[in-house]
C-alpha cells in the first residue's frame, strides 16, 4: 500500500507539468464559465426586466381608457354641479353616461357605479341597496382625493363574482365614478410570440392574487394562481432582486423571474426558463468540456505511454545488468558478416580484443584457453554457419560445458548462445560463465560417489580375502588345541608332558581369541560402507519422491502420471538410493520436456519362479535426446567438454549417477527415444521381497546377495551359439569373465590348458554333442592337477526330471541348475561354491 | 508390434523374460537372432533321412532357445520331441509333433516379423 502510494507520488512529481497544465486548463475553463454565466444571467435580467415593464406600459393602456372614461364623466358631473343643475337633470345625465358607457367598453366587461350625494346609482341589479360604507373602493376613492385608484381583487357583494374596481371622486363634492371590472379583461393583447422561448406572464393584484396568467408549462390552468401567489411571496420577501436568483417553476426548471410593480400595487411578472436564457451558454459550456477532456485525455494516454516505454527502458536495462552479473564474458555474434562486438569480456578478452572484430579473431583469443580437442568442437559448434542453423531453428537455447585453462588453473565454464527471433536474424549473444555451484556439486557428488562404491567393492573384496584367511588361520589353532588336548589325555601319567600341552592350548587358545575379536571388528566396520539393506515400503518411498515432481510439473503445465502396480511393497533394499534414481530421471525428465508435454512413471513388478524384479519407466513426451547423445548419456564427463542443442542448464550427471547406483544394485538401465517425441527410461531392479518383513529373513538374504562374480573366470560350456550368447552376455552383466567351450571334450581342453587356478567356476550345459556334460566333469576331475578336484562345476539341466541329479553328482559336479539360465540363481549358487572352495 | 504385444502374440512368457534378460532390447536382440536359426530346418531334414540322433541335437537346442526367450508354446512342442527322441528312436509317432513344432514355429516368425525394429 505505502509503495503504491509512493510510487503514485513520484509518477506525481514526474509528470508535474503535465498535471499542473490539465489543472490550470480546468480552472480556466470552470472560472471562465461562471463569468460567461453570470453576465448572461446579468444581461438577461436587464432584458426581462425591460419586457415585464413593457408589459406593464401595454396593460397600463387599457386602464387608461377605464381611467379616462371615468375622469371625463367625474368632471361632467363636478361641471353640473356647478352650474347648479337640479338633481333630476344630473341624474338624467348619469344614465345617459352609464349607458354610454356600456357602449364603449362593451357590454359585459364593466359594471359602472355612479355615486352622487351617497345615493347609487347603477344598472346593475340591486344597485340600490349597494352598502357604500362597506366598499373598499369607496373609501379609497374619497381617500385619494380626485387621483383614479383601482382595488385588488375581491368578491363583489351584488354578484359574489371576482372583481376588481377603478374608481375616483370628482373634485369638488364626494361624487364617486366606479368601474367593477372583471379580471377576464386583463387578458391583455401583449404578444407572447416575441418573447424568449417558453417564458411566462402573470399579472397579480398586491396580495399575489392572480389577474392573468400565461404559461407554456404543460400544467391545468387551475394551478397557476397558486404558483403566482408563491412568486409574488417570493418577490415581497426580497427573494428574486438579484440577477441569479430563481424560482423552480411547477414543472420543476429554474426560472428567472422579473418584474414591474404598478403604482396601484400590481404585479406584472415575466418568468423565463434558465435553459432559455443559458442555452447558448450550455451549448458553448459542453463543447468546452468534451474539448478539454480530449485534451485531458490525450495528456494522460501520453504520460501512460511514456511511463511505460520508461518501464521497458528500465526492464531492458535491469535485464542486462542481470545478464552482466551471470556472466563474465558477452559477445553480440553478427553471423551474416561474421564480426563480433563485445558487451562484456573479461580481463584477458580485453587485453587481447578490439571492442568489435571478426569474429575469427575472437575464436583465435578462445582458442588459446582451450584444449585442441575442445576447441575443435567449439569452432565446430559455433561456427559462423552453425550458429546461423541454430538462430534460424528457433531453439533460442544452445550450449554446452568445457574445461578452460588460465594460468595452469582449469576452470569449467559454461557457453550459451542465446537469441530472440525479434532481433536480428543473424545475429546471437554468446556468454560465457562460470559453471555454478549446483553442476560442482553434482560433479563432486559424482566422484564421491564413485570413491564410495569403488572403496565398497574393495572392502568386499578385501572382507573375503579376510574371512578365507581367516578361516585357515583359525582352524589351525583350533586344531593344534584338539589334537595337543589329545595328545595330552594320553600322556596323563607324565605331568611334566601334560602342563606343556596344556601350555600349548593356552596358547592356541589366545590366538583364536584374538583372531575371534578381528573378525567382529571388521563385520563391524563392514556395516558402515556401501548400500544400506533395509525393509521398506517400495511404494511409499517412490511417492513420496514422486510428489515433489508431480508438484512441479503441474506449476509448469505439464501433465504427469504415476502409478505403482507392485503385488509386494515391502522389498529389502537402500530406499534412499532408489529415491536418488527416480530423482534424477524425473529431473531429466522435467528439464527436457516443454508445458503440455506429458510425463508417466510406472512402478511395476516382474515375476518369474523364483526371481522377482521391480521395473521402473519414466517416460516423458519431451524433446527427446539425439542418436549422437544416446551413447553418452549414461557416461559422467569423460572428455572435457560437451556441447549440444537444448543444453537446458547443462546435462547433467544424473544420468551417470543413476547408472552407477543402478548397476551396483545388480540391475540394469535403459534408455529409448526418439528426437522430438520422447524419451523412456527404463530400469530394472533386483529387489528382494520381505514376505513376513521380519529382519531374521531379509538377513538371511542379504547373507546370499553378498555374492558376485565381478572379475570371476567362468567357463561356459553350451553347444548352441544363441543359448550360449545369452548366458555369456547375462554372466557379464554380473562382471565375469567367460571363456566360451563348445562341447565337453573342448571344455576339458580348454581347463587343461588354462593356468593353475585360473577358473572359478565351470558352467556346463549336459546335452552336448562329442563329449556330454557328465563325460567332460568326469574328465576334469580325473586331470592330475590341483584345481581340477576343487574347481565348482554346476550343471545347467534342461529338465530336472529326466536328466538325472544322481548322474551329475557321481560325474562329481557340485550342483546343477534348471534352464533357462537365471542369473542371480547362477550367482548365488556360483558364489557360495567359489566361497566354499578358496577357504 | 510391441515387444510386449508381441509376446502376447505368440502367447509367450513376456514377464518371465523380462525378469531373466532385465531389459527389453536385450531380449528384442536375442529374439531377432533366434529367428535365423536352421534348427527347424536341420530337425525336419534329420528326421527324414532317419538321424535320429542329430534331429534329437536340434530339437533339444531348439526347446533351450525357447526356453531362454520364454517362448512357451514353442518351448511345450520342441519339449515334447526332445522326449520323443531321446532314446535314440523316436518313442511314437514323430509326424504329428513335427507338425506342431511347425505351427508354433510360424507363429513365431509372424510374430517376430511383426515387430517394431
Amino acid at each position: 500500500m505505502g509503495d503504491w502510494k509512493s510510487s503514485l507520488r513520484d509518477k506525481t512529481i514526474k509528470y508535474r507539468s503535465s498535471v499542473l497544465l490539465i489543472f490550470f486548463l480546468g480552472i480556466i475553463l470552470a472560472v471562465s464559465s461562471v463569468i460567461v454565466y453570470y453576465a448572461l444571467l446579468e444581461n438577461a435580467q436587464d432584458m426581462g426586466q425591460q419586457i415585464a415593464y413593457d408589459y406593464f406600459a401595454d396593460e397600463e393602456r387599457n386602464l387608461d381608457v377605464y381611467k379616462n372614461i371615468i375622469q371625463l364623466g367625474s368632471q361632467y358631473i363636478d361641471d353640473m354641479e356647478k352650474r347648479g343643475e337640479d338633481s333630476k337633470a344630473i341624474s338624467e345625465w348619469v344614465r345617459d353616461y352609464l349607458d354610454k358607457t356600456k357602449t364603449i367598453t362593451g357590454a359585459n366587461s364593466v359594471v359602472p357605479y355612479v355615486v352622487i350625494k351617497g345615493k347609487v346609482i347603477s344598472e346593475e341589479e340591486g344597485a340600490e341597496n349597494y352598502q357604500l360604507e362597506e366598499a373598499k373602493w369607496y373609501r379609497q376613492a374619497l381617500e385619494a382625493e380626485g387621483e383614479v385608484i383601482c382595488t385588488d381583487v375581491y368578491p363583489d357583494p351584488v354578484t359574489n363574482k371576482q372583481i376588481i374596481t377603478i374608481a375616483q371622486k370628482s373634485d369638488r363634492y364626494d361624487n364617486v365614478i366606479a368601474f367593477h371590472v372583471l379580471p377576464e379583461n386583463f387578458q391583455g393583447d401583449f404578444d407572447v410570440e416575441d418573447l424568449p422561448e417558453r417564458s411566462s406572464l402573470f399579472l397579480c393584484d398586491s396580495q399575489g392574487t392572480m389577474l392573468y396568467g400565461k404559461s407554456s408549462m404543460k400544467v391545468p390552468q387551475s394551478e397557476l394562481p397558486g404558483y403566482v401567489s408563491y412568486v409574488h411571496e417570493k418577490i415581497e420577501k426580497k427573494e428574486l432582486e438579484d440577477f441569479n436568483d430563481y424560482v423552480y417553476d411547477l414543472e420543476k426548471n429554474k426560472r428567472a423571474v422579473y418584474y414591474t410593480v404598478s403604482p396601484d400595487g400590481w404585479y406584472y411578472i415575466i418568468t423565463i426558463p434558465y435553459d432559455t436564457l443559458l442555452k447558448r451558454f450550455n451549448q458553448v459550456f459542453y463543447m468546452c468540456l468534451i474539448l478539454f477532456s480530449i485534451f485531458s485525455a490525450v495528456i494522460i494516454i501520453a504520460i501512460i505511454m511514456k511511463n511505460r516505454t520508461d518501464r521497458n527502458a528500465r526492464r531492458t536495462e535491469e535485464t542486462i545488468r542481470v545478464l552482466e552479473n551471470s556472466y563474465f564474458a558477452l559477445y553480440r555474434i553478427d553471423t551474416k558478416h561474421g564480426r563480433y562486438e563485445m558487451i562484456k569480456g573479461s580481463e584477458y578478452a580485453h587485453a587481447h580484443l578490439e571492442k568489435e572484430g571478426e569474429y575469427e579473431k575472437l575464436l583465435e583469443v578462445l582458442s588459446r584457453q582451450m584444449s585442441s580437442e575442445t576447441y575443435e568442437d567449439f569452432a565446430a559448434s559455433f561456427s559462423t554457419k552453425s550458429i546461423r542453423n541454430h538462430l534460424q531453428s528457433g531453439r533460442n537455447q544452445f550450449g554446452g560445458d568445457f574445461i578452460r585453462t588460465m594460468d595452469g588453473k582449469e576452470e569449467w565454464f559454461n557457453v550459451l548462445l542465446l537469441s530472440d527471433m525479434t532481433l536480428n536474424q543473424n545475429e546471437g549473444i554468446l556468454c560465457f560463465r562460470v559453471i555454478e555451484d549446483a553442476k560442482r556439486r553434482q560433479i563432486q557428488q559424482m566422484r564421491l560417489l564413485e570413491e564410495a562404491l569403488q572403496s565398497a567393492q574393495q572392502s568386499r573384496d578385501s572382507q573375503r580375502q579376510f574371512f578365507s584367511e581367516m578361516s585357515h588361520d583359525m582352524r589351525t589353532p583350533m586344531n593344534v588345541i584338539i589334537g595337543t588336548a589329545e595328545r595330552a589325555e594320553k600322556s596323563l601319567l607324565d605331568s611334566e608332558k601334560v602342563s606343556r600341552h596344556l601350555k600349548e592350548i593356552q596358547d592356541s587358545g589366545r590366538q583364536l581369541l584374538g583372531l575371534i575379536s578381528r573378525v567382529l571388528n571388521v563385520s563391524k566396520a563392514e556395516q558402515r560402507i556401501a548400500l544400506e539393506n533395509k525393509p521398506f515400503d517400495l511404494k511409499e518411498a517412490t511417492e513420496d519422491i514422486v510428489k515433489i515432481f508431480q508438484y512441479e510439473a503441474e506449476e509448469a503445465d505439464k501433465n504427469f502420471a504415476f502409478s505403482c502396480d507392485v503385488k509386494n511393497r515391502i522389498v529389502n533394499s537402500d530406499s534412499l538410493k532408489i529415491s536418488q534414481i527416480l530423482n534424477n530421471l524425473l529431473s531429466n525428465a522435467l528439464k527436457y520436456t516443454d508445458p503440455g508435454d506429458s510425463i508417466s512413471v510406472e512402478i511395476r513388478q516382474k515375476e518369474h519362479k523364483d526371481c522377482v524384479r521391480y521395473q521402473i519407466v519414466v517416460t516423458d513426451t519431451g524433446i527427446g535426446i539425439s542418436e549422437k547423445f544416446m551413447d553418452q548419456i549414461f557416461l559422467p564427463y569423460t572428455r572435457e567438454h560437451r556441447f549440444g542443442a537444448m543444453n537446458r542448464s547443462g546435462t547433467g550427471l544424473g544420468m551417470a549417477i543413476a547408472k552407477t547406483i543402478v548397476t551396483h544394485m545388480g540391475g540394469e538401465i535403459s534408455v529409448a527415444s526418439t528426437l522430438g517425441q520422447g524419451t523412456t527410461f527404463t530400469v530394472m531392479l533386483p529387489l528382494e521381497v520381505v514376505e513376513d518383513e521380519t529382519v531374521i529373513s531379509a538377513e538371511r538374504k542379504t547373507d546370499e546377495k553378498e555374492y558376485s562374480l565381478e572379475k570371476k573366470n567362468i567357463l561356459l560350456v553350451e553347444d548352441y551359439a544363441l543359448n550360449m550368447e545369452i548366458a555369456t552376455e547375462l554372466l557379464e552383466l554380473k562382471g565375469a569373465q567367460v571363456v566360451q567351450a563348445w562341447n565337453g571334450k573342448e571344455a576339458v581342453e580348454q581347463f587343461e590348458k588354462s593356468e593353475q587356478s585360473f577358473f572359478d567356476a565351470i558352467l556346463m550345459d549336459m546335452q552336448m554333442p562329442i563329449m556330454n556334460g557328465c563325460e567332460a566333469a568326469k574328465a576334469i576331475r580325473a586331470l592330475e592337477r590341483g584345481d581340477a578336484k576343487k574347481v565348482p562345476i554346476v550343471a545347467l539341466t534342461a529338465n530336472t526330471f529326466t536328466e538325472d541329479m544322481v548322474q551329475t553328482a557321481e560325474a562329481g559336479m557340485d550342483a546343477h541348475l534348471a534352464k533357462p539360465i537365471q542369473i542371480d540363481v547362477v550367482c548365488r549358487t556360483l558364489g557360495q561354491l567359489m566361497s566354499e572352495r578358496t577357504e | 508390434m510391441t515387444l510386449k504385444e508381441c509376446y502376447h502374440a505368440m502367447e509367450a512368457d513376456y514377464d518371465g523374460v523380462i525378469c531373466r534378460l532385465l531389459t527389453e532390447e536385450r531380449v528384442q536382440k536375442f529374439l531377432l537372432k533366434a529367428v535365423d536359426n536352421q534348427l527347424l530346418e536341420k530337425l525336419s531334414s534329420s528326421l527324414e533321412e532317419g538321424d535320429y540322433k542329430e534331429a534329437f541335437r536340434s530339437a533339444h537346442s531348439l526347446k533351450g532357445v525357447c526356453q531362454n526367450l520364454g517362448l512357451t508354446k514353442l518351448e511345450v512342442s520342441s519339449s515334447e520331441m526332445t522326449e520323443t527322441l531321446r532314446g535314440g528312436e523316436p518313442s511314437q509317432d514323430v509326424a504329428p509333433l513335427l507338425e506342431q513344432v511347425k505351427k508354433d514355429y510360424e507363429i513365431f516368425e509372424k510374430s517376430v516379423a511383426m515387430l517394431d525394429r
